[in-house]
């Protein structure tokens, strides 16, 4: 995001967003994880968009790892369990939704296959997940805060000066380790941002209940 | 321990009620924050002040000091003050959090975490705002806490995360006069 160090918010045009949030109108009720830190915007939004016929969960994944410590990220089986024990989402939860941001930009690929793995085993054929990939060589040292101002307009707010090496994942890499999710949109932003949309086969997800 | 408690992910019940909850109209109370809570007659547990086991009463109350339990003032508004630490479950018509609370809220009219406020646990109540800077991890549904509003919040059905050693009950009962 322009390599910027500032920590004033920022607005975009997201390309993806309005389709995802459309897609949570339609009954039954919606189920939504937002790995980001929590948002009283969003919140609000989702509420509007679903007329509050929807449950969401708020992870701040992000956090609960930086308070977990180096240890919960020393190797990809560590990791796995990692995701398994900070996020323990109820038995039977499918989520409809998941918001991760640009949380990829802080995990390794391994990292990625092994929370996208315990994701879906909590979503079903045609879940959709939102994230950002920072094309940039550097990015802020932490995820950005972001917001839904509007059906297609995000704000991204830096909760960081710091800034660090991006890794500046390709799609072939990210979806190489996203098992069973493929591309459904993918929009290059003007702020440094790919932007994409992925989406869960139909034939995917679930495995929890057959001990996955 | 995982925050979500192990319920009704599967609710699929649709509802048409559709409200911006920034837009919905709070009881005014809870939005007076703590200041406004010590000037009117509300029971305060105060700094000092450490329970275990459940609060039950019919007065509205602020929290700045300890309890561990459960809470259930379905029809009286609860504040956690900025010195209150709360790990239990709450149980009240609105909630409101300047402090810490890990347990959930369950607010038959609304639940508010203000600024201050940082919240591990799941809320459940049909407005539900959740004030910028404030720190939350957990769910958030709102319409079962518009269906609670209809039939009465069962606080009996949820178990109290941490168990009271002697099982002792703290009731708050308005004092002489102090009755609305």
């Amino acid at each position: 995001m322009e390599e910027r160090n500032t920590t004033q918010p920022s607005d975009y045009s997201s390309f993806v967003l309005e389709g995802l949030l459309e897609g949570l109108r339609r009954p039954p009720k919606k189920v939504v994880l937002d790995l980001g830190p929590a948002s009283g915007e969003n919140v609000d939004q989702l509420a509007a968009y679903t007329g509050n016929n929807y449950k969401l969960f708020i992870a701040n994944f992000f956090e609960q790892l930086s308070e977990a410590g180096p240890s919960a990220r020393r190797n990809p089986p560590t990791f796995a369990s990692t995701c398994e024990r900070l996020l323990n989402f109820p038995a039977g939860t499918r989520f409809d939704l998941i918001f991760a941001w640009d949380l990829f930009n802080y995990l390794t690929l391994l990292e990625v296959e092994a929370l996208v793995g315990y994701l879906g085993r909590h979503s079903h054929g045609g879940t959709h997940l939102m994230a950002l990939v920072s094309i940039y060589k550097m990015m802020p040292d932490r995820p950005f805060q972001f917001m839904i101002r509007s059906p297609d307009t995000l704000r991204y707010e830096t909760l960081s000066r710091a800034l660090r090496d991006s890794p500046r994942y390709t799609e072939n890499q990210l979806v190489k380790r996203m098992s069973g999710f493929r591309v459904e949109k993918a929009m290059l932003l003007r702020n440094g941002m790919q932007e994409y949309s992925f989406v869960l086969d139909e034939s995917e997800g679930a495995a929890e209940s057959k001990g996955g | 321990m995982s925050v979500w408690k192990k319920t009704d992910a599967d609710e699929t019940q649709p509802q048409s009620q559709s409200h911006k909850q920034s837009q919905s109209a709070p009881p005014s109370q809870p939005r007076r924050g703590a200041e406004a809570q010590r000037s009117r007659n509300v029971a305060t547990i105060g700094p000092s002040i450490a329970i275990r086991g459940d609060v039950t009463g019919e007065e509205d109350l602020l929290i700045e000091g300890r309890i561990e339990g459960k809470v259930l003032l379905q029809k009286n508004h609860v504040t956690v003050g900025k010195n209150g630490r709360v790990k239990a479950d709450v149980f009240a018509r609105s909630v409101a959090v300047e402090g810490e609370v890990e347990g959930d809220l369950m607010g038959q009219e609304e639940v508010t975490v203000r600024p201050s406020g940082k919240v591990r646990g799941n809320i459940q109540a049909p407005s539900v705002t959740l004030d910028s800077g404030c720190r939350f991890q957990g769910s958030i549904d709102m319409e079962k806490g518009r269906q609670q509003q209809g039939k009465e919040a069962k606080p009996a059905e949820v178990k109290p995360k941490v168990q009271a050693p002697s099982q002792e009950q703290t009731t708050l009962k308005p004092a002489a006069g102090t009755s609305p």
